[in-house]
């Protein structure tokens, strides 16, 4: 597909296109409920590596990897289901083009620039660690929230940017604010990455909630109507 | 057909029509849209939207399919390769004509 200006009507109509999909929240309402049930799990592993750290450590292994392919699984069913139910009736269907190939020029950006950022970042937090928390801790695990919490607040940021929907810049403020309160707080691993979660979830259901009420009560599915 | 640039007359008359163009321009940005997407994007009434839509299928710039999501009737639109060939003519021959005038 020819790439298009701004101005362009086609380029609008994909602008709105691709919006349409977060007029609704039910993106953020599964991605929250995705988000809380990453926390819990947390949470959990958190409260084991209190009465055991040898179990917590052999589960931590393996939670991540779970949690991340099942939560992207549900999450797609459930938002597929969702639309099906409560979008679709109400102000209709829309099916995708297949997205396009990414730039020589972007693609190395991500598979450079994440690195390196990852990188920079740590380091940076390294070097500084004696201002935030006393020498007896596992800076490793200090480091785990504010490093999630930057890598959700970039991803908020650009899907806010690419959608042109400003709620997400505000996701991507409290996840930046979070993940600062818990680094300068000193709490870190499981319970860090819990509560880092958590509150992420929260914040999600609460944003999508509200636009899925909003959106309901704007768009009340017609009756007789060819779809 | 005229290829003076300063010309409309070689436009293609079917899509030069507000709505039509519309619908079209927006189903270029998308696999596919049902009926009531499209009417909300366009504005149009559903009868007004159901002649623009007839004529489009007529002349081979859209395939409609008619199927059913439950009890529900669901009218699908897709632009076909002949409709996005016959856009991109006549987005670049309005370009030039706006270019030189």
């Amino acid at each position: 597909m020819k790439k298009h200006s701004p101005k362009d009507p086609v380029s609008r109509a994909r602008r709105r296109a691709l919006r349409y999909q977060h007029l609704d929240g039910t993106f953020e309402l599964t991605f929250g409920g995705a988000f809380l049930l990453m926390a819990v799990c947390f949470y959990g592993l958190s409260r084991v590596a209190i009465s055991d750290p040898s179990v917590s450590t052999g589960l931590l292994s393996f939670t991540p990897l779970v949690a991340l392919g099942g939560g992207i699984y549900l999450m797609d069913t459930l938002v597929r289901q969702l639309r099906m139910r409560i979008t679709y009736p109400c102000t209709g269907y829309i099916a995708y083009p297949k997205p396009r190939p990414l730039k020589r020029s972007t693609r190395l950006a991500i598979w450079i620039g994440l690195p390196v950022f990852t990188v920079i970042l740590l380091a940076l937090l390294f070097l500084n660690r004696a201002k935030f928390y006393t020498a007896d801790q596992d800076y490793v695990s200090i480091l785990m929230p504010p490093f999630f919490g930057l890598l959700f607040s970039g991803l908020w940021m650009i899907i806010g940017w690419k959608v042109s929907v400003p709620r997400f810049y505000f996701t991507a403020a409290v996840s930046f604010l979070v993940s600062a309160a818990l680094f300068l707080k000193g709490v870190g691993g499981t319970t860090g990455i819990a509560l880092l979660f958590g509150a992420m979830g929260v914040v999600l259901c609460a944003s999508g909630g509200l636009t899925l009420h909003r959106y309901l009560r704007g768009n009340p599915t017609p009756q007789g109507t060819p779809r | 057909m005229s290829d003076d640039p300063r010309s409309l007359r070689g436009v293609d008359r079917l899509i030069h029509e507000p709505s039509r163009c519309n619908i079209l321009a927006i189903l270029a940005a998308m696999e596919n849209a049902n009926f009531l997407y499209l009417q909300r994007e366009t504005g149009l009434t559903k009868g007004n939207l159901s002649v623009h839509l007839s004529k489009l299928e007529a002349a081979g710039y859209i395939d409609i399919e008619k199927t059913y999501r439950g009890k529900i009737p669901v009218t699908l639109c897709r632009m076909t390769l002949a409709g996005r060939e016959a856009f991109d003519t006549y987005r670049k021959k309005l370009k030039q004509f706006l270019e030189n005038t």
